[in-house]
């Protein structure tokens, strides 16, 4: 080679590297051509049921391969099939103390919309603003015992979290990775938390949870009943206790002036017209909070 | 110069006469009392079920960190034996180390919380702290939504129910800094952070002086003014030497992330406790661990960041 040529050598290498990946098509390898959703099931065995995965669900998960919903996946791009494992509760065996099958045969099926007034009566229907009724949406008028996703597949009660996930799936998204929910620990269904933590036994306090090995996690059901799921108030424990002879200090809960609230020269003629959020000042709130 | 010109010269010298004749037959009088002190200390701690002689020995004891694994277990015994003889329960001083490749971090959901306060409960009864005492690890503040003003917080609210309008809840306990200002102020090395980044506290080390009260910028440290009254049957007897086990008074207390739970791989108290699902703890060295997934896909934000304390415990929002 000419030696006034070789200082472009390297610049030469550049262009011709370019060139390639862009024939390629600016894929870097990996990126894209590895379908994503393979392998990493099964993510649930519930704790004790361990139902079989149908042919539905992989043609889904054929589907869904490659598509990058961005809030479907996580910053790392995993999708819910990659979550680490984990187990839930088991609902199913459950359903002994109130087998569905007693009293509906899976043949009649009344999908008119009404109030249910024989039975089933202590259900509000708060779910999706009221908008949904019983069947097609969650339940199956032809096999009570479980319930029927969009597609048509049965969702049995042990795998409840996957007919949410058709709706919430952001949600669904954060449970599975840890993000929303909780594991199981001393108490086993948070909807029926007891008042006092003092009266659960000792022994009970050494129940399982744990943020490490094996992660059971609380089913959707356990904290938000389905039929109105929106988490009613709570009930809040005594206040911490104030030194004997004090009272709690006088300013609770009276938000300081902001600046713009500061009585004083206000340009523009506008006055400090801005009130904070809070509708009425607690007691002995510093002057010039109102407006 | 002198304000005491006729004792100088003997200073001076070092040894005089009188002084070693003096300073020799104190020495003779102690060693002689130390050479009773066994055999007293025998009769005395028969005789008041060795509360004496606990209290003297926790007096002597070394620096948690210096002790060897004898003292140590001396040390545990005196502890166990003072509990069964004050409060008449048996429990069990554990001192499993920190685990390997796990540095615990937390996080709480502000969006979720709705100020239930059951974690307060949760962690007073883990960490047997006396029910009618003022000491809680957990502050709940109440704020106004938008409102970030810490000094605005209410941390006595006591509405029939919560969430109220209009507001929101914000835990704060100890977020165990990786920078820890109260380490540092610390005068005596009492408190120091154990590699899995907890902050500890050897309460028999302490002096009680409280100047990491004054330099953790959370309010996350508690003075024990008062030994807490718990009833019999609801003593905690699953303990840590550097957690949840009787504390002498006057020293100072603080969240460990139920040092005795979490080293065992269980869950933190609080964390069990809450029935919203506000809180997550795990290893951040997992990158599968769910604090990681937190950490790295929702706004997560540490109170005060500016001052570099580095907390390992984060709050976010989704
Ligand atoms: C004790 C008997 C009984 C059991 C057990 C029972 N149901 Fe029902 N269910 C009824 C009756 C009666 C009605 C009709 C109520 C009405 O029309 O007021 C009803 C109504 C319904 C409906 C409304 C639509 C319709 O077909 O009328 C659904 C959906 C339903 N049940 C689901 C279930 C499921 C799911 C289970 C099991 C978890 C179950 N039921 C268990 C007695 C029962
Ligand atoms: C058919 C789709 C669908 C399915 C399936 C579904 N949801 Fe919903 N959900 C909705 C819609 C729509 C809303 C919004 C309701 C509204 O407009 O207020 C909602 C609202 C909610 C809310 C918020 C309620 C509130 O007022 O804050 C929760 C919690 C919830 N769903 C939980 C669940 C759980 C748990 C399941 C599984 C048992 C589930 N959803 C299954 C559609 C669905
Ligand atoms: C540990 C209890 C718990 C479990 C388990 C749980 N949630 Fe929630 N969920 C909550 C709480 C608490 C809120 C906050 C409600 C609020 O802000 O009023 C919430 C909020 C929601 C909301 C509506 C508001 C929002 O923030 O988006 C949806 C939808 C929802 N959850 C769906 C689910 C689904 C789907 C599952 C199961 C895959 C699930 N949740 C499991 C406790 C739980």
């Amino acid at each position: 080679m000419r030696p006034h040529l070789q200082p472009l050598v390297p610049f030469a290498l550049i262009v011709l590297l370019g060139g390639a990946w862009g024939l390629l098509g600016g894929k870097v390898p990996g990126d894209g051509m590895v379908p994503r959703l393979q392998a990493a099931e099964p993510t649930s065995t519930p704790v004790r049921a361990t139902p079989p995965r149908n042919k539905d669900d992989i043609e889904l998960e054929q589907m869904m391969k490659g598509r990058k919903a961005i809030r479907a996946f996580t910053v790392r791009g995993q999708s819910i099939a990659e979550a680490p494992p984990f187990k839930v509760e088991t609902r199913q065996d459950k359903m002994q103390f109130y087998p569905c099958t007693n009293c509906h045969d899976n043949q009649f099926v009344d999908r008119r919309v009404r109030k249910l007034t024989e039975e089933h009566r202590e259900l509000v229907f708060e779910h999706g603003g009221g908008r949904f009724w019983c069947y097609d949406v969650c339940h199956n008028g032809r096999d009570m015992n479980r319930l029927i996703s969009y597609r048509r597949q049965p969702i049995s009660y042990d795998e409840s979290y996957k007919l949410c996930g058709q709706c919430h799936f952001e949600r669904q998204k954060d449970w599975v990775f840890g993000g929303h929910g909780k594991r199981l620990g001393a108490f086993a269904v948070p909807r029926n938390i007891p008042e006092k933590y003092e009266e659960l036994k000792v022994a009970d306090r050494q129940a399982i949870g744990t943020w490490q090995g094996e992660r059971v996690v609380h089913m959707c059901a356990s904290c938000h009943n389905p039929h109105s799921p929106a988490i009613k108030p709570y009930t809040p424990s005594p206040p911490p206790r104030v030194r004997l002879g004090l009272a709690p200090p006088a300013t609770r809960g009276a938000p300081a002036p902001k600046p713009w609230q500061k009585p004083g020269p206000s340009k523009g003629g506008a006055p400090a017209a801005i009130t904070p959020v809070s509708k009425a000042p607690a007691a002995g709130a510093p002057a010039g909070v109102k407006p | 110069m002198s304000m005491r010109p006729e004792t100088q010269p003997a200073e001076r010298s070092g040894w005089s006469r009188r002084s070693l004749l003096k300073r020799g037959g104190m020495l003779t009088f102690l060693a002689g009392l130390f050479g009773a002190v066994p055999a007293v200390a025998q009769k005395v701690a028969e005789a008041d079920d060795h509360a004496l002689s606990d209290a003297v020995g926790a007096l002597f004891q070394k620096h948690y960190q210096k002790m060897t694994p004898e003292e140590v277990q001396e040390a545990i015994a005196r502890i166990t034996r003072t509990a069964k003889r004050e409060q008449g329960v048996d429990i069990t001083v554990a001192t499993d180390p920190p685990l390997q490749g796990v540095i615990f971090g937390y996080a709480l959901n502000i969006s979720k919380c709705k100020g239930v306060r059951r974690c307060v409960e949760a962690c007073v009864a883990e960490n047997n702290q006396g029910r009618e005492s003022q000491i809680q690890y957990i502050r709940v503040l109440e704020l106004e939504k938008g409102d970030m003003n810490l000094n605005d917080a209410d941390h006595y609210f006591a509405p029939e129910l919560v969430p109220q309008p209009g507001k929101f809840y914000m835990p704060i306990q100890c977020l165990q800094c990786d920078n820890p200002p109260c380490v540092i102020a610390c005068p005596v090395q009492a408190t120091w952070k154990e590699p899995d980044g907890i902050v500890v506290v050897d309460y028999n080390w302490c002096i009680g002086c409280r100047y990491c009260m004054a330099a953790c910028p959370y309010w996350a440290r508690r003075f024990n003014f008062s030994q807490p009254k718990i009833p019999k049957e609801q003593v905690n007897t699953d303990t840590h030497y550097l957690g949840n086990r009787p504390r002498p008074r006057g020293v100072v207390e603080k969240c460990h992330f139920c040092i005795q739970r979490t080293r065992k791989g269980r869950l933190p108290a609080c964390l069990e406790a809450c029935p919203t699902g506000a809180r997550v703890f795990g290893n951040i060295l997992d990158p599968n661990s769910d604090i990681r997934y937190v950490l790295e896909n929702k706004t997560v934000f540490r109170l005060k960041e500016e001052l570099g304390t580095e907390p390992k415990f984060w709050y976010y929002t989704d």
